[in-house]
């Protein structure tokens, strides 16, 4: 029996992965998707266990995962691990590049924040005055946002602000200010010009807002996907004589047997870093040279808190204490408004928490009776920026060093900005002086933050443009050089937005999809 | 299935990794920041000492370096000022040694450059995580010490949904 080639080659099965398996078949194209991990049962895979019968307590292997700082004893297994496959970087620059090769990708353990961009990311030269747009704007991308946010349910409040943009949400939420705290940070904002809303969320279904519950089985259905997992791509392979893609070869996970599969068309969507280390790898698509740069993600971890006076020692009155608000960005929306810093944050306040043993250095009875003080009388501010797309942030391959298959693997050379510094210490200022407003005593406030790529968020590398001389992809997500190759997930962004980029990606890759399916109608591909 | 039996429960952890003058020192240390208290166990009854004297020991070497000098410079400031090792002080001459060397880190990642107070910073919330992680505690119903919450810990014994190794490649 001949071996097929397929329609489409999908690689990676996470959101973007999903969705263009989910909008391809649906259009009667056929696909293969490879991933590069394995499936994983949510029931023979996890079991409860109290901390104290697991082999580290909780701790975790000491060594392993030492930059996925979202791991745990507990949740070790479901991230790829950095000594099969690693990464390098400067000994001065850390980065945290966090991946799950399992089928569904990220997309298994995302949390949920459900954004669109607006034209202040998708039109940021114009807004910035400086740095580069994309080659589309929120007009374009509306109609297929309201898809996704169908699809993954979500859940928000419509505001009306131009800088945050309102989605098709399937589920209204209310602002609630009812208590007191809140209604006092309510009094403070408006004449500060911070808008307040609600957090915008997938719900999903049953509990999961993912590619294996929300993509992949409507594409299954339909009898034109299959799916190979425990495939690890290696390289994209071309026409010799035409140069475009007409394959991969991946090797067998377990037996790193190699293998070689045929398609009329590659779509990529391994992830940022993972589509631009294979493409890397490959040597293809980058006459423009600027495949691998403007890597960026977003600062997480600026954190504000402060303790309201009558509600300590457990003297609360009911009603003070509780509620939370989502603060969208305020900050560089006009040309007034004249900052240190470009583009902006975000800001989370909840009301009603605790302070830890480690935002004091008393110990012993003298630190429980502080804590006991202060426990359920504060009021928290998390803040999330945007970081800089820099040409000079950039990946490249270190061919010195292979992974577990003897695939090169990537050199990672990213640095923050004063921008970055800048931009954090207006927003643990801000939330200061409106906690202070507010009659509040500041106990924390800390304007550090995680190093690049611990938000998970990390988009760019092979960035969309108009310009073949300056983009590495079209407006379509289509490489500029080979146009049955296209690139689905977050390396074709060009601004990151303070905003979660799961529902852009997801939109951008239904977009890309449907663009590609009517390219294959007509022949052009 | 046989219903089988945990080690801690039957069992105490063996310390082999830091000298004995390093060991009695981190007991010492581990009880004046993590005393019984409010009806919860402390780290000794905790045995998080000993817990952590498997940690360490097995953990990389730059930590494995951090604590050793951390429990050495304790004895060396306790011999200097006391006379005596850290392990035999009183809890007015542990404070004069130690309250210097406690700072806030209310950011995870940015703990002191300086040794020692490196040391302290992390020892504390190793002896915290060690002890609110241990069995002792969870059967005694520990709670309400304002923890970080742990690296997945500090959850007091309560179960948390462990993921096995999925599809695990042999490596002969």
């Amino acid at each position: 029996m001949a071996i097929q080639e397929f329609d489409v080659l999908i690689v990676g099965s996470g959101h973007s992965g999903g969705m263009a398996a989910k909008v391809l078949t649906s259009k009667g194209v056929s696909c293969l998707m490879l991933n590069a991990g394995p499936e994983a049962d949510y029931v023979k895979d996890r079991v409860a266990t109290p901390v104290h019968q697991m082999p580290y307590h909780g701790f975790n292997k000491p060594g392993r995962l030492s930059h996925v700082t979202q791991a745990t004893e507990a949740n070790a297994e479901q991230w790829v691990d950095e000594r099969e496959v690693p990464y390098t970087a400067p000994p001065d620059a850390p980065y945290n590049w966090v991946r799950v090769r399992l089928l569904g990708g990220r997309s298994l353990f995302w949390s949920r924040q459900s954004f669109r961009l607006s034209d202040f990311e998708f039109n940021a030269a114009e807004i910035d005055g400086k740095g580069d747009s994309w080659p589309i704007r929120l007009a374009d991308l509306a109609p297929y946002y309201s898809q996704v946010e169908q699809i993954f349910r979500v859940s928000g409040r419509k505001e009306n602000l131009p800088q945050f943009p309102d989605g098709d949400f399937v589920i209204e939420t209310n602002l609630n200010l009812s208590s007191g705290v809140m209604q006092k940070i309510s009094e403070l904002a408006k004449p500060r010009g911070i808008p307040l809303s609600t957090m915008r969320s997938s719900v999903g279904i049953n509990g999961l807002a993912s590619s294996i519950n929300l993509l992949l089985p409507d594409a299954m259905a339909t009898g034109k996907l299959q799916i190979v997992s425990n495939a690890i791509v290696r390289e994209l392979t071309t026409d010799k004589k035409t140069g475009l893609a007409n394959g991969v070869h991946f090797l067998d996970r377990h037996s790193r047997r190699e293998m070689h599969v045929k398609a009329r068309v590659v779509v990529l969507a391994a992830g940022t870093l993972e589509s631009t280390r294979l493409l890397m790898n490959s040597g293809i698509a980058n006459s423009s040279g600027v495949m691998g740069h403007y890597l960026h993600d977003q600062i997480y971890g600026v954190r504000v808190l402060a303790s309201v006076p009558e509600a300590r020692d457990g003297k609360a009155p009911a009603g003070l204490m509780g509620g939370s608000v989502f603060i969208p960005r305020f900050r560089n929306l006009t040309k007034e408004d004249k900052r240190n810093f470009i583009k902006g944050y975000c800001m989370m306040i909840s009301g009603g928490g605790s302070p830890v043993a480690t935002d004091f250095a008393e110990y012993g009875e003298e630190l429980q009776k502080k804590l006991d003080h202060y426990a359920g009388s504060c009021v928290s501010a998390s803040i999330y920026g945007e970081r800089v797309p820099r040409f000079e942030n950039h990946v490249s391959i270190n061919k010195t060093v292979n992974d577990e298959w003897g695939i090169p693997v990537l050199h990672i050379d990213v640095r923050d900005s004063p921008n970055e510094i800048n931009q954090a210490k207006d927003a643990a200022d801000t939330a200061e002086e409106l906690f202070k407003a507010a009659g509040w005593d500041v106990i924390v406030k800390t304007d550090k933050y995680h190093p690049p790529g611990y938000s998970i968020h990390e988009v760019g590398t092979c960035r969309m443009g108009d310009n073949p001389k300056t983009s590495v992809l079209n407006r379509w997500n289509q490489s500029h050089d080979i146009k049955n190759l296209f690139v689905v997930d977050g390396a074709a962004f060009v601004t990151c937005g303070w905003q979660n980029p799961t529902m852009t990606i997801s939109a951008l890759s239904m977009r890309a999809s449907e663009h590609l399916a009517e390219l294959m109608k007509q022949g052009a591909v | 299935m046989i219903e089988l039996t945990q080690p801690d429960a039957v069992a105490e952890t063996v310390a082999r990794f830091f000298t004995a003058p390093q060991f009695n020192a981190l007991k010492k240390l581990s009880d004046t920041l993590m005393p019984a208290m409010n009806g919860n166990p402390g780290a000794l009854e905790s045995q998080a000492p000993e817990f952590l004297d498997f940690l360490i020991g097995v953990s990389p070497a730059e930590r494995k370096l951090l604590y050793r000098n951390g429990l050495d410079t304790l004895n060396a400031h306790a011999t200097t000022k006391f006379a005596k090792p850290f392990a035999d002080l009183d809890a007015k001459q542990v404070d004069a040694i130690i309250r210097p060397l406690l700072v806030a880190t209310p950011w995870v990642l940015d703990l002191p450059k300086e040794p020692l107070l490196h040391f302290m910073a992390s020892a504390r919330t190793d002896i915290s995580e060690a002890t609110r992680n241990s069995r002792v505690w969870a059967e005694s119903g520990g709670g309400g010490r304002g923890g970080r919450g742990g690296r997945g810990g500090g959850f007091g014994g309560g179960g948390q949904l462990v993921w096995l190794p999925i599809d695990p490649i042999y490596k002969g």
